[in-house]
């Protein structure tokens, strides 16, 4: 392996690398908001600018710990709810009316469910039920245990639960 | 039945319920309701990323990379603090009092005589009293550290800019001369410095700076901090020249000048002084130089 990153090969290799798996970790921990897209690239750019003083093997940790820090250094200035990219809808189905509704009301509490889940939480379940990645893989990917991630998932759906059914 | 449905809700989550088990969560309606979850909560999913595109988009934007030049071992500054530390040290010892202390890049477990434990994060130093441990359980702590007491009479612990006095709890403790924090993880504590007095309960915290009134806040439900979990230094709001305090203090070096009076929320990790530095110090637009133990500073 390069000594470090300053060469563009190893840097674009990193970003093929890394940059989904971080735009994923940013964006569902803090939401689409904070433009994690921009995050990931304001990230990688610390990296170029530091590529001297960061060994390939340390740019994971490095990304990742520079990224969260800018992320939360612009939520302290400006807090907002978790919100995500609203998905271009069909207005055309064969639904019923009260059924549309229904289907409504309960996507608006699940929003609600989300944002009130803790950032640690959140990620650790969207990247299990929607990412579909392995909870091994997830607590590598965050540097906690196997049963922490188990015990994150199971705490985070019986709050959305709670939240959306009302038991 | 609920406890059993909480089992198969587990299996579920895991993908390991049997035929049978699944057929007993439908026939009770649950597994419905979660699959019905599970497919409305596909809705949130991340938009599609293109590596290839934001690729680009990096390298477009690239500059080119700064060239340090530094890396003078100052090995007698290093020497003059090691001795300065053992001479305080030295002479700042009560007779007969028991003193431990982590160093720097280190944790310490400790147990107290009546096998109370503490946690002491790197630089920080706690001193009692062996001999009198039945009659006052009472430490004086400088630094930060997180105490799990065993119950029994009351348990004291003194920093210059305030006290914790507690029954049996389990409570963290961050001291970094004008800066205070006590969080509460179990039990209840009552803390106070020269203003006012707060009692806490789990998931609180209490904080002052420069020794102005504590403040309570509410913090997210953990078993232990940050700082012994995940090796990791985590700060929310906290003066910028505090998380410098906090990181001279983990890693035994000094930096200056630090002319900043932001508020900083984020964390570093205790292992890697260049991952820590740059984790704090580029989100706040400062470059830096390493020289031996000294961190020098430089606005971007």
């Amino acid at each position: 392996m390069e000594k470090d990153v300053c060469s563009e090969k190893v840097f674009s290799e990193l970003f093929k690398n890394y940059s989904e798996e971080l735009y994923k970790f940013l964006y569902y921990k803090y939401g689409a908001q904070y433009n994690p897209r921009d995050l990931v690239q304001d990230a990688f750019s610390k990296l170029w600018d530091n590529c001297k003083k960061v060994l390939p093997e340390k740019a994971r940790g490095f990304l990742f710990t520079v990224a969260n820090n800018l992320t939360l250094n612009v939520i302290s200035r400006q807090k907002t709810a978790w919100s995500y990219e609203q998905l271009p809808h069909s207005g055309n189905t064969n639904e019923s009316p009260e059924y549309v509704m229904e289907e409504a009301e309960y996507m608006d509490q699940l929003q609600e469910a989300l944002d009130s889940l803790t950032e640690e939480q959140r990620v650790t379940f969207m990247l299990n039920r929607v990412e579909g990645k392995k909870h091994q893989e997830i607590a590598d990917m965050l540097g906690i245990s196997r049963k922490a991630v188990e015990k994150r998932i199971y705490k985070a759906l019986a709050i959305l639960r709670e939240k959306v059914e009302g038991l | 039945m609920k406890e059993s449905n909480n089992i198969l809700i587990e299996k579920w989550l895991q993908g390991t319920l049997t035929d049978e088990e699944r057929s007993q969560l439908q026939a009770s309606g649950e597994l419905q309701k979660l699959e019905r979850l599970d497919r409305a909560i596909q809705a949130f999913k991340a938009p599609a990323y293109d590596v290839e595109q934001e690729l680009e988009r990096a390298l477009a934007e690239d500059s080119t990379p700064v060239v340090s030049m530094y890396r003078h071992v100052w090995k007698a500054a290093a020497v003059f603090v090691l001795i300065t530390a053992a001479v305080v040290l030295y002479f700042f010892q009560a007779p007969q009092a028991t003193t431990v202390m982590a160093e720097a890049q280190n944790t310490e477990l400790h147990y107290l005589p009546d096998s109370s434990k503490v946690w002491l994060n790197a630089g920080a130093r706690l001193t009692y009293n062996k001999e009198q441990w039945n009659e006052n359980r009472e430490v004086a702590l400088t630094g930060e550290a997180f105490f799990e007491v065993r119950k029994g009479e009351r348990f004291t612990v003194t920093s210059e800019p305030g006290t914790v006095e507690v029954l049996g709890t389990q409570f963290n403790v961050r001291s970094y001369n004008e800066y205070y924090e006590v969080a509460c993880y179990e039990g209840s504590v009552r803390v106070a410095n020269i203003e006012n007095k707060i009692i806490l309960k789990p998931n609180q915290l209490a904080r002052s700076l420069d020794l102005a009134p504590l403040e309570l806040r509410n913090i997210s439900a953990m078993n232990r901090p940050a700082w012994i979990a995940e090796g990791l230094s985590q700060f929310e709001r906290v003066p910028f020249k505090v998380v410098v305090k906090a990181l001279e203090t983990q890693y035994g070096i000094t930096i200056s000048p630090v002319d900043s009076n932001e508020m900083f929320t984020g964390s570093f990790p205790n292992n890697n002084l260049n991952v820590a530095l740059d984790a704090v110090m580029i989100p706040v637009g400062y470059a830096y130089e390493i020289a031996g133990d000294e961190v020098i500073l430089k606005r971007e």
